[in-house]
């Protein structure tokens, strides 16, 4: 009777103790003054904020002395919100007020405007630091990206969430027209025509929807070796080749009657609901196509005189305002995350590209690509990207191409004539030299 | 002939004002429009007739574009040359202007007249309506010019620019200088984005200049502000202004689309940067 209680006690005692040694054991939890703060900001919203918010915490699990806090700051109730226009903008105003993010995912005309003023350390001093990359690791990052984020001869940033343009087509409708995707641009318009279906007035189905924006523009022009800008940051577009890829679309939409220029995420329902037969986007729009309740395809993009392809998407840099350990950190954090499993992983969840060739020949991926061997023209696609311009008003001229593109299909200006303005209210703004 | 009938004119206002340079507001000149009078006063300068391009072109039916970056003025598409007097109107020569709008000019000496008249509708060239959200500043003019019976007492329309023809207004803080060069109400963005009912899309052509000695960073966001106060972010996706940092000297351009509902009147622009800077948007200057 009187041993009974105080073997309780004891053995509830030693209990308890184990317990706190298992819990200590298993977080790990480091003490408060040795742990480093990271914040790392992005635009990445739901599924895809949800896959990188679960791969911070398994950094922040697997590395007791960094803590990473990442913030999706794209986020806006407002109507005809921009996610990456807003995150642009909270970098700018907590720059201003000497407090920036740690990390943030940026673009390359953001980039060059950042290091104008002092914002960014180049990656380049990390990479080639102590924990940095081994050549084989640096060689392994696929040459195009690591060419789009090189600055003035050095690696400013690493390349995150890239995606390619690709043709997305309905292969049910292919089977009805007895086509086969389509090599060169030439046919795709004849293409286009013949999957064409209308009765009487009504088109039942259109052979292309597509985004008359700047990139639809340069894809045309990439393909018969023309540029948005020369070498030398001229308007490099006002040219033959330019107004001939305008007529391209023009005849396409007022010729030919064949495709449906609209907005792009209207453009994929229209894909989606079967009312277009092929459908031009970047391989970002991967998950929405699960909606499709028909067989559809991706292929790459058709070529004209030579393959080439326009690509999209952000880069990781780091800003010079935090400390060093923050820094060190910061670039722990990038580095942890560009590995191989991990762009694997997040390029497997999200459909974004692989930024290592390592990570496209892993087994993970391969047999993601036997189970989606659609994603492959995406794959073959990266080997002739191009990089867009990287000057700091880039994203104004790209809202004036844009514009004069839609004037042409409109048929408010000829193709000429909306090029020739385009070009000339750049060059009077003094945008490019 | 039209030639000949603008060099008797001007051989005859010389005659009339006697010295030729100097710079005169006739009192007594009257402007008529198809015979109706418009409330104008010439401006004759070393032998010319200058004209307000906005009062004309509106009661000539003229489409009437004027670019604040570029310093272009066009009547009719086609650009003419203008001429700013030290009061800061805007005048035109009336040689210019009628070559531009197809219209001949007489000089009436007995009442001491300039009477312009459109020619015939089928000789008169159709104004081509082009739209660029850059450079097209046109602003929708009345098709028709109001008619008056002879015997009627023309109405001199008094201008009042806040009314239809919006004039460029420039702000400064020292930082930054803001020109709002147009703004126009219109009904859908690229033919396909429409305003949810109740709303109206107002679109407002702007650039911002640093002024300052200093890199800026956060060149600042844009909000409008309406006759109750009510403010409005600009839809991203439908404008074209993006934050640059600016180096001193630098400009930023392009437009904003706000989405209002349809009663709201936009009272002012509000920069949300370092320090605030509000441009009247109401006209009254």
């Amino acid at each position: 009777m009187h041993f009974k209680p105080k073997f309780f006690t004891l053995l509830s005692r030693m209990l308890a103790l184990a317990f706190i040694f298992v819990l200590l054991g298993s977080r790990q939890i480091p003490a408060q003054d040795s742990q480093v703060y990271v914040t790392f900001w992005h635009a990445m919203d739901g599924q895809k904020g949800k896959v990188l918010r679960e791969l911070v915490e398994r950094f922040n699990m697997t590395h007791p002395g960094i803590i990473v806090d990442e913030k999706c700051v794209g986020k806006s109730e407002r109507s005809f919100a921009d996610a990456y226009n807003i995150l642009f903008s909270s970098i700018l105003e907590n720059l201003a007020m000497k407090n920036p993010p740690d990390i943030a995912q940026v673009y390359e005309n953001w980039t060059t405007q950042l290091i104008e003023c002092g914002a960014l350390v180049p990656m380049e001093n990390f990479i080639r630091g102590q924990q940095g990359f081994n050549q084989n690791q640096l060689n392994d990052i696929f040459p195009v990206f690591l060419e789009a984020n090189t600055y003035g001869k050095k690696i400013w940033t690493l390349p995150f969430n890239k995606s390619i343009y690709v043709l997305y087509y309905n292969k049910d409708a292919f089977w009805r027209a007895n086509a086969a995707p389509p090599k060169t641009w030439t046919e795709l318009r004849q293409l286009a025509r013949k999957l064409t279906v209308s009765q009487g007035d009504y088109v039942q189905q259109y052979g292309l929807a597509f985004d008359p924006s700047v990139d639809t523009f340069g894809h045309w022009l990439y393909a018969y070796e023309g540029n948005f800008l020369t070498k030398s940051n001229e308007v490099g577009f006002n040219n033959t080749l330019g107004y001939k890829d305008i007529q391209y679309w023009v005849d396409l939409v007022n010729t030919d009657h064949s495709a449906l220029p609209l907005p792009s995420g209207e453009a994929l329902k229209e894909f989606q609901n079967q009312h277009a037969a092929m459908y031009i986007e970047t391989t970002s729009k991967l998950s929405s196509m699960e909606k499709c309740n028909f067989n559809w395809g991706m292929a790459p993009l058709p070529k004209g005189s030579v393959k080439a392809y326009g690509f999209a998407g952000t880069n990781l840099a780091i800003f010079a305002n935090s400390s060093p350990e923050k820094r060190q950190a910061a670039w722990t954090f990038v580095k942890w995350l560009l590995d191989t499993e991990n762009t694997t992983e997040w390029a497997i969840q999200t459909g974004y590209l692989p930024v290592r060739k390592s990570a496209v020949e892993s087994f993970q991926y391969k047999a993601y690509l036997r189970k989606n061997p659609e994603f492959t023209a995406a794959i073959d696609s990266l080997q002739h990207a191009i990089c867009q311009p990287r000057i700091s008003t880039w994203q104004t001229i790209r809202g004036i191409i844009n514009d004069a593109l839609f004037e042409a299909i409109s048929k408010k200006k000829t193709p000429k004539k909306a090029l020739d303005d385009a070009a000339k209210v750049i060059i009077s703004q003094r945008y490019v030299k | 002939m039209k030639r000949t009938a603008l060099c008797l004119l001007f051989l005859l206002v010389i005659a009339l004002q006697g010295a030729p340079s100097v710079t005169a507001q006739s009192d007594f000149t009257r402007v008529y429009v198809n015979g109706v009078m418009v409330d104008v006063f010439p401006v004759i300068r070393d032998g010319i007739v200058y004209l307000p391009p906005y009062v004309m072109a509106k009661s000539l039916g003229a489409s009437i574009r004027y670019d604040y970056n570029l310093k272009i003025l066009a009547i009719n598409d086609i650009i003419i040359p203008f001429y700013t007097p030290p009061d800061g109107r805007t005048l035109v020569p009336v040689e210019e202007l009628c070559r531009a709008i197809g219209c001949t000019v007489e000089w009436d000496g007995q009442t001491r007249a300039i009477r312009i008249s459109t020619l015939p509708p089928e000789v008169k060239p159709t104004p081509k309506p082009t739209r660029n959200p850059y450079d097209d500043y046109s602003v929708p003019l009345p098709s028709s010019t109001p008619s008056f019976s002879p015997t009627e007492t023309p109405v001199p329309t008094p201008f009042n620019p806040g009314s239809d023809i919006f004039m460029p207004v420039t702000v400064s803080n020292g930082i930054f200088s803001v020109t709002v060069s147009d703004m126009k109400t219109v009904a859908a963005i690229k033919d396909y984005y429409k305003p949810k009912t109740g709303y109206k899309f107002v679109t407002v052509y702007l650039s911002q200049q640093n002024v300052s000695n200093e890199v800026q960073i956060y060149t600042g966001r844009f909000t409008m502000f309406d006759q109750k106060n009510a403010s409005y972010d600009y839809a991203e996706q439908l404008s074209n202004f993006w934050l640059i940092i600016l180096r001193p000297g630098g400009i930023n351009f392009g437009y904003l689309v706000f989405e209002v509902p349809q009663d709201a009147r936009p009272a002012r622009l509000l920069l949300q940067a370092k320090a605030p800077l509000n441009i009247n948007l109401t006209g009254e200057r």
